[in-house]
C-alpha cells in the first residue's frame, strides 16, 4: 500500500517517490494544492474501493496521515 | 503558437480530465485570448442555476461561444463539447420539456458552426457517458467540495476516450479490415456443412451474422477496404458468396479474396505488398483463437480484437472495431471512392506486366494529369495529416496553415490524376515557401498517395511545380529530406531528379537547385492546369 501511495503521490504532485517521506507535510510539495488534494483523494479512493468523508478529505494534511487514514479504513 | 497544447474554456473544475500541459480559463472566463492550436469549449449547466433561467443560460453560453470563435485565429483548432441531455437537473413537472429543447437548440447551433468552418469539430459528451449510469456521472461530494461536475473517477476514461476522438479528426485510421468466414462472416463451416447449411440470415444465429455483414457493408461505403483471408476452397467461397441468398456482402465488396491453406500471416503479407498498404493499417477478425494468436505474434503490427465467444454479441463487438480502428469526424470523395481506386490499381498492375517498356506502359495508361495551383486546400490539408510513405518531410498542416501560407504568397501546388482504368483523385501535393527579397524558393513539403506510385507521375508533377516556379523567375529551389519511419522510398527522390546535397545529417539531407530554363515534360502525359 505505501508504494502505491507513494507513486500516487509523485504522478499527482509531479516530484520523485524519494521525495515523499514520514514527515512529508501537505505545505512540502508545490504541486499539493487543492485541486490535486481532491484528484488524490479520488485516485485513493478508486485505487483502494473506500471512501473519505468530506471531513476526513480536509484533515489529510501530510503522507502520515493518508497512511493513517487508509489503514483505518482498510482495517476495518 | 504552442503545438499541440490545450486551452480550456469551462464553467466547472476540469482539470483531471485532460492532459498534462493543458491551460484554463477561470470558471466562467470568456475574454482571454489563447495561443494554443487546439482550443476546447466545454460548459455545462450547474445545478445551481435557477430553472427559470436555464434557457437564458443555454442562450448566453452560445454567445459566449461566438465571442471566442471571433476573437481567436481561424487556425486554432476548436473542439466544442456538447451540453448532455443526462443532465442532473430535477425536471419538476414532467409536460415542461424547456431544458431538453434548449440542450438541443445548444447542441444543433454547435453542429451548426462545425459544419460553416473547416477547423470547428463538435464531441459529443452523450457518447463518453453512455456507458455510465446516471448516479455514477456526478459524484456530488467532488461536485460540492471542489466544482468538479463530472466524477473524478472517470478522468483518465475521459482522458482516452476524447484522445481517441482527437485521432478521428486527425484522420488517424486503420485502412484495411481482414475477415475470416466461417463462423465471422456466416455461422458454421462452409466446407462440412455446405452453402445449404451454414447459417446466415433467418433465425438466430443466422440473423446475427447478417446484420454484423451489414454493419461490414456500411463501413465499405464510409471508405474501409475489405479482404478476405480464410481456410477453404476457392471454388466453394466463391459460390457461397455469389450463391447464398442472404449475403450481404457480394464479390465486389472484397478487394482480395484468398482463400486457400497458406498461413494466414503469409496471407496478410501478401495481401498488404498487393494493395500497397502499410502493415500497421490492418485489422484481423477471425473467431478461431489460434489464428489470431498466430497473426499477433508473427505480425504485431496488426490489430487483432478478441472475437466475441457468442454470435449475438456481433453488434456491439463491430461497433467497438470500428469506433475505435475506423472512426473518422468527416467523410470526403476520396475515401468514398478508396476501394475502387485500389481495385483499379490492380488493373494497371496487370498491364504493367504485359508491357516490356515504362514509356509503353505509360502511353497506354493514357495518363490525364491536372495541376493546381492555390486550390484543393482542404483535401491538401488531409493528405498532409495521412501521407507518410512517400512524403519528404512529413510535416502536418490543417487547412487553415495552408490558408495562411496562400495570404503570404507561399504556394500550394496539388495534382489529380486519371488515367484509363479510373480516377484517383488529387493525389500529390506540394507546398513552396517563396523569399521575395532573395528570389529563393523552398519546397516545404512534397507527397504523394501510394496509389500513384509507379507511374513516374512523382517526377512529372515536381517538374511541373520547379517549370511554375521558373516562369515566376523563380530558379535557386531549395529543398530537405527528413526521415521518418515511414519515408525510406523518398531517401533518393531530390538526387534522381537533379539535386545537389549540401548538407547532410543521420536524419535529414538539404538540397540545392539552380533551373536554368523549363524543363520538358514526356509527352505521353496528358497535362491540364487550372
Amino acid at each position: 500500500m505505501v508504494e502505491i501511495v507513494k507513486a500516487l503521490m509523485s504522478e499527482i504532485f509531479v516530484c520523485s517517490v524519494d521525495q515523499i517521506s514520514e514527515s512529508t507535510m501537505r505545505a512540502d510539495l508545490d504541486n499539493w494544492d487543492s485541486l490535486q488534494h481532491m484528484i488524490f483523494v479520488s485516485r485513493l479512493e478508486t485505487e483502494f474501493k473506500v471512501e473519505f468523508s468530506p471531513e476526513e478529505i480536509n484533515d489529510i494534511d501530510s503522507y502520515t496521515q493518508v497512511i493513517e487514514q487508509l489503514n483505518r479504513k482498510l482495517n476495518n | 503558437m504552442s503545438k499541440d497544447h490545450f486551452y480550456v474554456y469551462r464553467n466547472t473544475t476540469v482539470e483531471g480530465m485532460f492532459r498534462p500541459g493543458t491551460l484554463f480559463s477561470g470558471y466562467d472566463e470568456f475574454n482571454i485570448v489563447p495561443d494554443t492550436n487546439i482550443i476546447i469549449w466545454f460548459y455545462v449547466i450547474t445545478p445551481n442555476t435557477e430553472h427559470e433561467l436555464i434557457e437564458d443560460v443555454i442562450r448566453d453560453y452560445q454567445q459566449r461561444l461566438s465571442f471566442v470563435i471571433s476573437k481567436t485565429d481561424s487556425s486554432q483548432t476548436k473542439i466544442l463539447l456538447t451540453l448532455s441531455k443526462r443532465i442532473v437537473h430535477n425536471n419538476f413537472v414532467d409536460s415542461d420539456q424547456t431544458i431538453i429543447y434548449s440542450i438541443e437548440d445548444y447542441n444543433k447551433s454547435l453542429m451548426s458552426l462545425s459544419n460553416a468552418h473547416p477547423n470547428i469539430y463538435v464531441f459529443n459528451i452523450d457518447e463518453f457517458l453512455t456507458d455510465l449510469s446516471l448516479y455514477d456521472i456526478i459524484d456530488w461530494k467532488f461536485y460540492y467540495m471542489a466544482k468538479m461536475y463530472f466524477a473524478p473517477k472517470h478522468n483518465i476514461s475521459f482522458r482516452k476516450w476524447f484522445d481517441g476522438k482527437m485521432n478521428t479528426i486527425n484522420y488517424v485510421r486503420k485502412k484495411c479490415l481482414v475477415l475470416d468466414l466461417d463462423n465471422t462472416l456466416w455461422g458454421g463451416v462452409l466446407g462440412e456443412e455446405g452453402i445449404g447449411g451454414v447459417k446466415l440470415g433467418g433465425d438466430y444465429p443466422g440473423n446475427a451474422f447478417k446484420d454484423f455483414q451489414q454493419n461490414i457493408k456500411e463501413s465499405i461505403n464510409k471508405g474501409v477496404i475489405v479482404a478476405i483471408c480464410s481456410k477453404n476452397n476457392e471454388n466453394d467461397v466463391k459460390e457461397m458468396i455469389s450463391r447464398h441468398p442472404e449475403m450481404v456482402l457480394n464479390e465486389k465488396d472484397f478487394l482480395l479474396i484468398k482463400s486457400n491453406w497458406t498461413d494466414k500471416a503469409q496471407n496478410i503479407v501478401d495481401i498488404a505488398n498487393e494493395l500497397n498498404i502499410g502493415l500497421d493499417s490492418f485489422v484481423f477478425i477471425d473467431d478461431n483463437p489460434r489464428e489470431r494468436e498466430r497473426v499477433k505474434s508473427e505480425l504485431p503490427m496488426i490489430e487483432v480484437p478478441e472475437f466475441p465467444s457468442e454470435p449475438y454479441m456481433l453488434y456491439d463487438f463491430f461497433k467497438m472495431v470500428y469506433s475505435q480502428y475506423f472512426q473518422i469526424y468527416k467523410l470526403t470523395t476520396e475515401d468514398k471512392r478508396k476501394k475502387d481506386q485500389y481495385f483499379e490499381n490492380f488493373k494497371r498492375e496487370k498491364l504493367k506486366v504485359t508491357l516490356s517498356s515504362m514509356d509503353d506502359y505509360i502511353s497506354a495508361l493514357d495518363i490525364e494529369l491536372s495541376f493546381f495551383k492555390n486550390m484543393n486546400l482542404s483535401r491538401v490539408s488531409q493528405m498532409t495529416q495521412k501521407t507518410n510513405q512517400f512524403n519528404l518531410t512529413t510535416r502536418r498542416y490543417t487547412e487553415s496553415d495552408l490558408n495562411r501560407f496562400v495570404e503570404q504568397s507561399d504556394e500550394v501546388y496539388s495534382i489529380g490524376v486519371k488515367d484509363k482504368f479510373g480516377d484517383s483523385g488529387i493525389t500529390g501535393a506540394a507546398i513552396i515557401t517563396i523569399d521575395k527579397a532573395n528570389q529563393v524558393a523552398t519546397i516545404d513539403s512534397f507527397l504523394v498517395s501510394c496509389r500513384i506510385l509507379g507511374r513516374g507521375i512523382e517526377n512529372v508533377f515536381l517538374n511541373l511545380v520547379l517549370n511554375s516556379l521558373y516562369m515566376q523567375g523563380l530558379r535557386n529551389i531549395n529543398a530537405c529530406y527528413l526521415k521518418t519511419k515511414k519515408n525510406e522510398q523518398t531517401v533518393n527522390f531530390y538526387e534522381n531528379n537533379g539535386f545537389t546535397i549540401e548538407e547532410k545529417t543521420e536524419n535529414s539531407k538539404s538540397y540545392k537547385l539552380t533551373v536554368n530554363g523549363v524543363i520538358e515534360i514526356n509527352k505521353s502525359y496528358r497535362i491540364i492546369k487550372i
